[in-house]
């Protein structure tokens, strides 16, 4: 590393988005692939020695005992189906040399997920970190993703297929393909989905990867493979309305009070508030005040 | 580790093996060599739900000890036991 690049990491303490953006910038990034379609950049070699540096040891043993969620081993091969284990400090290792992915889920490295969320102006709680330990022969089956997920290969090759777009634009959850395991929510946008073409992308360390959510990738390794993934799990819009608005209007008696005179008896029809209400609410969406107070609380709710 | 497996066994019309009048014996003959503490069917003997105690690479060798048996590969679940409830009264 030059003597350039290592002051840069000295004074570096977040991920720079930005910078890491700049081959294709950022304005192009969220016009043509935020969302959209996938995005391939080659990360400069300061950036990924910060990355690794804040991920520290490569060591399953320990980042299982770092994870917050969970710590899994996927395996599938040729005569077992894609199975998924828990798994801990002690026996992770064990399950690698059986032919296992260990994934290491919300891995804390506030350098990097911060980062990213501040980035996207996205709540930091919503940003995870994780890690991939692939052993050579391992990989992923096709599924998708509800995570907008950008990938960083940190060590060892890996081959992605990937979907030239969003088989289920937006998707609502994560699904497997061939699984009968879909989701309420997914069912009626999967029945109408077409799987997309794909493009075959080999990921060698340094390699900076976004996936948008939706969109059908499967991955093989021919060697071992070390990979991060920060992904923001997606709060909707919906989510920000709903959250925003409960916080706002259970603050009102007007809006606390009792729904009634929906039908029912003619004098109780009177008790009826919701034409009212909904001017209300109409009022109050209009002023970009409250729109902005909507958002702040809803920022407020999800870091806390 | 205890694990169970599951063996989504097809129609015997579409798997010959199955249709076999000694696939029952072989069955058992095969839970056994594999170690199995336990095996429950469910849904006419189409589920197989088989709980086993085996390290981690001990998994594909004993999927591959059904597929060769049954021409299907089994898939994985970990052992869920409840936390013990001592108000229960039977």
């Amino acid at each position: 590393m030059t003597a350039d690049a290592q002051s840069k990491n000295v004074t570096t303490d977040t991920l720079d988005m930005r910078r890491l953006l700049s081959p294709i910038g950022v304005e192009l990034f969220f016009a043509e692939h935020w969302q959209s379609r996938m995005a391939l950049l080659p990360l400069p070699a300061d950036d990924l020695a910060f990355i690794r540096q804040a991920i520290g040891p490569l060591d399953p043993a320990r980042l299982a005992g770092l994870a917050r969620e969970e710590s899994q081993a996927w395996l599938a091969n040729d005569y077992v189906e894609h199975s998924v284990f828990p798994v801990n400090a002690a026996n992770a290792v064990q399950f690698h040399k059986a032919g296992a992915t260990l994934y290491f889920i919300n891995v804390p490295l506030p350098t990097l997920t911060d980062g990213l969320a501040d980035f996207l102006g996205a709540p930091r709680r919503q940003v995870i970190a994780s890690l991939f330990y692939t052993p050579a022969g391992g990989g992923a089956v096709p599924h998708f993703d509800k995570n907008e997920n950008f990938t960083i290969q940190v060590s060892g090759a890996k081959r992605w297929q990937v979907g030239q777009a969003p088989m289920v634009p937006f998707t609502p959850d994560s699904y497997t393909l061939g699984s009968p395991e879909i989701t309420r929510a997914l069912a009626p946008l999967l029945a109408k989905a077409q799987r997309p073409p794909e493009h075959t992308v080999e990921l060698s360390p340094g390699t900076f990867f976004y996936v948008p959510r939706g969109t059908v990738h499967h991955t093989s390794a021919g060697e071992p493979s070390w990979s991060l993934n920060l992904s923001y799990t997606p709060t909707m819009w919906l989510d920000l309305l709903r959250v925003g608005l409960q916080e706002r209007l259970t603050t009102s008696p007007r809006w606390r009070a009792i729904v009634t005179g929906a039908g029912g008896d003619p004098a109780a029809r009177h008790a009826n508030r919701l034409p009212e209400l909904l001017a209300e609410l109409r009022a109050m969406l209009e002023d970009p005040k409250e729109a902005e107070e909507l958002t702040r609380a809803f920022f407020q709710r999800m870091n806390e | 580790m205890r694990l169970i497996m599951r063996v989504a066994l097809p129609a015997a019309t579409q798997n010959l093996a199955l249709a076999a009048p000694d696939f029952p014996v072989k069955w058992q003959a095969m839970l056994k060599q594999i170690g199995a503490l336990n095996a429950e069917v469910r849904e006419q003997g189409r589920q197989h739900f088989v709980l086993l105690d085996i390290d981690p690479v001990r998994i594909t060798p004993t999927a591959e000890a059904v597929f060769h048996l049954a021409g299907v590969k089994p898939d994985f679940l970990p052992e869920i036991v409840p936390p013990p409830y001592y108000g229960v009264r039977n």
